[in-house]
């Protein structure tokens, strides 16, 4: 069954194994680049001294200006691999037996069918997990410079490092099994399997993910001038948090009206630096800001790929279930 | 003689329209059996539950008296399959199918699949996909005769192939039977195929068994009686089909003996294979 696994799935897997050296091919340099840019800008230090001097905000914002870009379109580029990835290996897995009828000939051989296909699942299931996992560490090892400016919350990062990437590929895989075995033709189980992929992998970045834990929240001095976004600079020490959410809240803490807010805006415009700030202060408004502390990089990660591997599980259990019930 | 296959009430629904229903077989073993019957008759339905492929709704199916629905190693062990157009992963080479064949079953006789592929001329080194329609047949006959199963199951194993790949096909059918006194259960809608090479003879239509028994004994047991043209014969015990032309009525019997007492001036005579087996599946309403 091993052999048999290997030899046809060959191809797949040193399909990925050229992808795993082009990517390494691809990034080791560029990433050998961006450390010196790193060191260049002297942005290690600033992180850890301080980085509201405007000597460092500069520093790091030209090193991000420079490398942001990259590492944006590596998110573009990679980020619909794992379901597409998942999705086709998954749907061959079974449809391709259907396709060719030669699900007759493995399924008449001696070894009964709920093995042949739990064998085949674990087989490629641990071949995806290996494999995402040293594309994960390419990555990772790639974007680390710009991880300690901008965060590993950002979505390129924390889609592509650590654990969630392999999650998202065995969620797809799982979706690809089922959809095979269910459809019986390989391209509509592909297309099926990466479109219920898509349905589950977009609302949990862009709505469950922030909800895992609950975000802590900060009154700031109100001149703090902070900025959101994939390119933001951090103006404390440390790993950037991921925000949520700010907004100017009066001395009790509540939001005010929108209409005292454009009045505020429209005032602070007018001056500038510090001149605002201290308006600002006069009112006693605060700055409230909601977020993820950077420290929770890893269990936001295990939650996540817990959560898809999980699915990916119950899915797989399904199939296996339904082909040893089939009747068709 | 023991029975190779013994099914009892089997039956299998897809929703509610019943594919087989109600089949009760026992097959001896040593023998080779034809399954006819048209298309969409349940002879793929019953070859598939009896392989395992299927799970039948009702009924039980036992090989050499051991329940077959499991799907255990050992029961799929003990029948060899050739499933309809013959599948093979078309990728691989002949080497790498025995290779597969190999991995995949308890016992594998892999001197035996190499001598009989090098006595056909089939190369081990070509892919299944560039092998001729008659060659990839045989190379999955060489697979299922490889697992020494002591029931071979084949289906539709002749349709799409030539005159002289059916010859070669059943010829090494034939060698297996008389080597290795294997059962073989073999389903076509051709009936010319199967007359010269088996013995015994299960009809299938529309899902429902309508005849089962050794050639010898069913052609024995039915009787054609020709005489005058008349419709008064319609209840007659055994009929199985009655043809009328301008003159002539033709009965179809299902009678061992002379059957003089009905009318004394009919002729009476022996039934030819092929002509029994259409009068059973042209007949919409049978008497078992």
């Amino acid at each position: 069954m091993i052999w048999f696994t290997w030899r046809q799935h060959r191809a797949q897997a040193l399909a990925g194994l050229v992808l795993i050296a082009l990517t390494a091919a691809v990034f080791l340099p560029y990433g050998h680049a961006i450390r010196d840019a790193y060191a260049q800008h002297g942005v290690g230090p600033c992180l850890g001294r301080g980085t509201d001097g405007q000597r460092c905000q500069s520093a790091m914002r030209a090193f991000m200006d420079q490398f942001n870009g990259i590492s944006n379109h590596l998110l573009t580029w990679f980020s619909p691999l794992p379901g597409l990835i998942g999705a086709i290996i998954g749907a061959g897995l079974l449809g391709r037996e259907y396709e060719q009828g030669t699900w007759r000939l493995a399924w008449t051989q001696a070894v009964p069918r709920t093995r042949w296909l739990t064998v085949k699942i674990l087989l490629i299931g641990s071949a995806i997990a290996v494999m995402t996992a040293s594309l994960s560490a390419v990555f990772g090892w790639f974007r680390s410079p710009i991880d300690h400016v901008s965060g590993k919350f950002a979505p390129g990062a924390f889609d592509l490092e650590g654990l969630s990437l392999t999650g998202y590929t065995l969620f797809a895989f799982a979706l690809g099994v089922l959809a095979g075995l269910l459809l019986r033709r390989t391209v509509p189980a592909v297309v099926t399997a990466f479109g219920a992929f898509l349905a589950v992998r977009l609302p949990v970045e862009y709505w469950l993910r922030q909800r895992y834990q609950t975000p802590v929240s900060e009154l700031l001095d109100p001149s703090v001038n902070l900025t959101t976004g994939p390119s933001a600079v951090p103006i404390s020490p440390g790993s950037a948090p991921w925000v949520l959410n700010q907004s100017m809240v009066d001395k009790a803490g509540h939001p005010i009206p929108p209409t005292l807010q454009d009045q505020i805006s429209q005032h602070t415009q007018a001056l500038h630096g510090q001149a605002a700030g201290a308006y600002l202060n006069r009112l006693g408004l605060h700055l409230k800001v909601v977020y993820q502390p950077a420290n929770r990089f890893w269990t936001f990660q295990i939650i996540e790929a817990s959560l898809f591997v999980g699915i990916a599980a119950a899915l797989l259990g399904i199939a296996v279930w339904h082909l040893h019930r089939r009747s068709t | 003689m023991s029975a190779a296959l013994e099914t009892r009430g089997l039956g299998l629904r897809y929703g509610k329209a019943w594919a087989l229903r109600d089949c009760s077989l026992a097959l001896p073993a040593g023998s080779v059996i034809a399954l006819v019957g048209p298309n969409g008759a349940g002879k793929t339905t019953l070859l598939h539950l009896v392989t395992g492929l299927l799970r039948p709704t009702e009924g039980t199916v036992e090989i050499f008296g051991e329940d077959a629905r499991a799907g255990s190693s050992q029961a799929l062990a003990r029948v060899g399959f050739v499933a309809q157009e013959h599948p093979l992963y078309r990728s691989l080479s002949v080497a790498d199918l025995l290779r597969m064949g190999r991995s995949l079953n308890l016992r594998w006789d892999q001197p035996l699949a190499e001598r009989r592929l090098h006595e056909i001329g089939i190369p081990l080194n070509k892919r299944a996909g560039e092998l001729s329609g008659g060659q990839q047949a045989q190379v999955a006959l060489a697979l299922a005769l490889a697992k020494r199963a002591p029931l071979l199951v084949l289906d539709e194993p002749l349709a799409n192939l030539d005159p002289i790949a059916r010859r070669d096909f059943m010829r090494t059918v034939m060698a297996a039977v008389a080597e290795d006194e294997i059962t073989v259960l073999l389903s076509s809608h051709v009936v010319a195929d199967l007359e010269a090479v088996c013995d015994w003879l299960v009809l299938l239509n529309r899902g429902t068994l309508q005849l089962a028994g050794a050639i010898e004994d069913v052609l024995a047991g039915h009787r054609i009686l020709t005489g005058p043209r008349t419709d008064a014969d319609q209840h007659v015990p055994g009929l199985v089909r009655a043809t009328h032309s301008d003159r002539h009525t033709d009965l179809l019997l299902r009678t061992a003996t002379e059957r003089s007492d009905l009318h004394p001036s009919w002729q009476s005579h022996p039934v030819g294979l092929e002509e029994l087996i259409l009068a059973y599946l042209e007949q919409p309403a049978v008497t078992r």
